[in-house]
């Protein structure tokens, strides 16, 4: 298999957004989400197994969620750490799982990947029930939990000959990944001689490996430089593309989640308090005016008929407009005589909101626009 | 099995492993050589027979076996751990009971390994001093070991797969090593509930003293009996440990 062209890659992936216009429209939450009906594949393939064209298709026109848990909760002792979480990723997807250090992220791709067991709920991964469809579920399965886990004494080949042994692969695969993840030239060194970033890279080579449907990677891009983040973010927005593999990745870093996924859940102690689209999280803004006398340009609007949210020394606000009607409401403080300092739309930042969201515990799952 | 049994001899490549374990080897052929040689000096007109090199070894052994089980099944668990290759390899379908079954059957073939290879350098030692092969005593000595390690195999592995920290199960090997030399004192039922007695209890000879003095080693009348005891006990023991690590490894 030839190596990722980057530039390919960025070049592709957008063609294979759903057809319906993105995914804003279909944003709901808690996985009550009608999944695209269509996907349009109007790119070309490219050269390599996962670049079967036909076969991605057929993968994707499959709607069932690939990955569907309902109210999936796990304790240890008496400390909650998934608390009645309700989560749904559609196939050829990338789902940002985006949380703070111990919000729950880790201990839920465990019970997806059956290396905890729920003290509540259900999870089921193509359609299959865990535990008890396991050795069915498992081998269409790549996952990357936690650190790297690697023989350090081995091999990066040596390592993945492992996974491949145990995955029933043919030896050429450990080629193909190796390449994928920039390892190639490396293959015959220790893998505890590798830096923190190659390590990481074996790591995700490892969960690559047999092209599987479905990528579970957790915090994938910790302890890689700069330049490492960037490769491995634009390798796994190509894998639903290029291998019509559905990726579940967490990150404690929204603006990591932002570059990658389609769909994002928000989990904040134990509870998954948003899922849906990104976009469906930014703030449309406000508009805010500064004005001479604040007052009386509220009084003037409110008479006109606008609604006014707030009224500051100096500022008024009003909700968001579209550009036609900032501009009435501009002439009309200039015709009623006021002095007009600066008219703006503020907006939070999907920071602000992440952090808003995730600095409040309240039981209820928020709604997406 | 066959394939997992493959990738935990492969994962074993440029260990220490394998030094550990000779030298081990090397340690207890030369203290039974010396033994054996002491032996035959100091009495002369002892039956030299394949029954006095197996009295000395199996002696020597209830201190060594332990330790070689202990050393072994902490090596073979330290590599899943420090690699933190647990997790991977059941998210890679490898099933708890199947982790446990290969590095079971690696500990085993090692152990196997290890007798051979001290069996064979015994019977070569014998032939050049004048010891008849007596090979009915000496099947019994090795399928007798093969069962007493079915136990404290088991035991080892399963302290040394759960417990991330190996001073545990490196700390109950020598203690199984201490209390394996004890095995002459201690009464046969009992010993039958002790797993690191087991290199002891299967002893398919038995000396005979006269007049206070060691004359020579007989056949122990019904080992085979005692032998096949052991080894249920042995596949029981596997058997719960492994149930008990599948429970524990699930989170």
């Amino acid at each position: 298999m030839a190596p990722v062209d980057r530039a390919t890659v960025v070049e592709v992936w957008p063609r294979y957004l759903p057809a319906t216009g993105g995914c804003a429209a279909r944003s709901v939450y808690h996985g009550r989400m009608s999944a695209p009906s269509a996907v349009r594949l109007d790119g070309p393939g490219l050269p390599g197994r996962g670049n079967d064209v036909a076969e991605n298709t057929a993968r994707r026109d499959s709607d069932a969620p690939v990955i569907h848990a309902r109210g999936l909760t796990k304790r240890y002792g008496t400390q909650t750490v998934v608390d009645q979480l309700d989560m749904t990723v559609h196939r050829g997807r990338v789902y940002g799982f985006l949380g703070r250090n111990g919000a729950g992220k880790s201990t839920t791709m465990k019970m997806l990947l059956d290396l905890a067991r729920p003290s509540a709920g259900k999870v089921s991964v193509f359609g299959l029930g865990l535990p008890e469809h396991r050795s069915r579920v498992l081998p269409r399965v790549g996952s990357l939990i936690e650190a790297p886990s690697y023989y350090g004494h081995l091999t990066g080949e040596e390592n993945l000959d492992i996974v491949r042994v145990l995955k029933r692969l043919p030896a050429a695969e450990i080629e193909r990944v190796l390449t994928l993840v920039g390892l190639a030239d490396h293959r015959r060194k220790r893998a505890s001689a590798y830096s923190q970033g190659m390590k990481q890279r074996l790591g995700l080579a490892m969960a690559l490996m047999g092209s599987p449907e479905l990528l579970i990677l957790d915090e994938p891009t910790n302890g890689l430089d700069p330049a490492g983040i960037q490769e491995i973010r634009e390798l796994i927005v190509s894998l639903p593309a290029r291998f019509g593999a559905t990726v579940l990745v967490s990150s404690h870093l929204l603006s990591e989640i932002e570059q990658m996924a389609d769909t994002v859940g928000i989990i904040d102690h134990g509870h998954l308090r948003y899922q849906g689209s990104p976009r469906s999280l930014e703030d449309h803004g406000r508009l805010r005016i500064a004005v001479d006398d604040s007052a009386a340009a509220a009084a003037t609007l409110r008479e006109a008929g606008w609604r006014v949210t707030a009224v500051a020394d100096g500022e008024v606000t009003l909700p968001h407009l579209p550009d036609d009607r900032i501009a009435r409401v501009v002439r009309l403080l200039v015709e009623a005589g006021a002095q007009l300092h600066r008219v703006e739309v503020r907006r939070r930042s999907l920071e602000e909101v992440f952090l808003r969201m995730t600095s409040e515990t309240p039981r209820e799952p928020l709604v997406a626009a | 099995m066959t394939v997992t049994l493959r990738l935990e001899f492969r994962k074993l490549r440029r260990t220490r492993l394998w030094l550990t374990i000779g030298t081990l080897l090397a340690f207890e052929l030369a203290w039974v050589t010396v033994a054996l040689t002491r032996t035959f000096a100091q009495h002369g007109d002892i039956a030299r027979d394949s029954g006095v090199v197996l009295g000395q070894v199996l002696q020597l052994h209830g201190l060594f076996g332990p330790l070689l089980v202990a050393i072994v099944a902490s090596r073979l668990s330290a590599l899943e751990h420090e690699a933190r290759m647990v997790p991977r390899l059941f998210a890679l379908n490898q099933s708890r009971p199947s982790l446990f079954r290969a590095k079971f059957a690696t500990l085993l073939l090692v152990t196997l390994g290890y007798t051979a290879v001290g069996g064979a350098w015994l019977v070569g030692f014998g032939a050049m001093t004048g010891v008849t092969a007596q090979w009915k005593p000496i099947g019994i000595f090795v399928v007798g070991l093969v069962a007493a390690n079915l136990a404290p195999i088991a035991i080892h592995l399963l302290l040394a797969l759960v417990t991330t920290r190996q001073v545990v199960t490196l700390g109950v090997g020598i203690l199984g090593g201490v209390a394996g030399t004890f095995v002459s004192f201690v009464p046969h039922a009992v010993s039958l509930a002790v797993p690191w007695h087991y290199y002891g209890v299967v002893n398919p000879v038995r000396m005979v003293v006269d007049d206070g003095s060691l004359t020579g080693f007989a056949p122990v009348e019904g080992i085979e009996w005692t032998v096949a005891v052991v080894a249920a006990v042995g596949a029981a023991v596997f058997l719960v440990a492994l149930g008990i690590y599948e429970r524990v490894a699930r989170e």
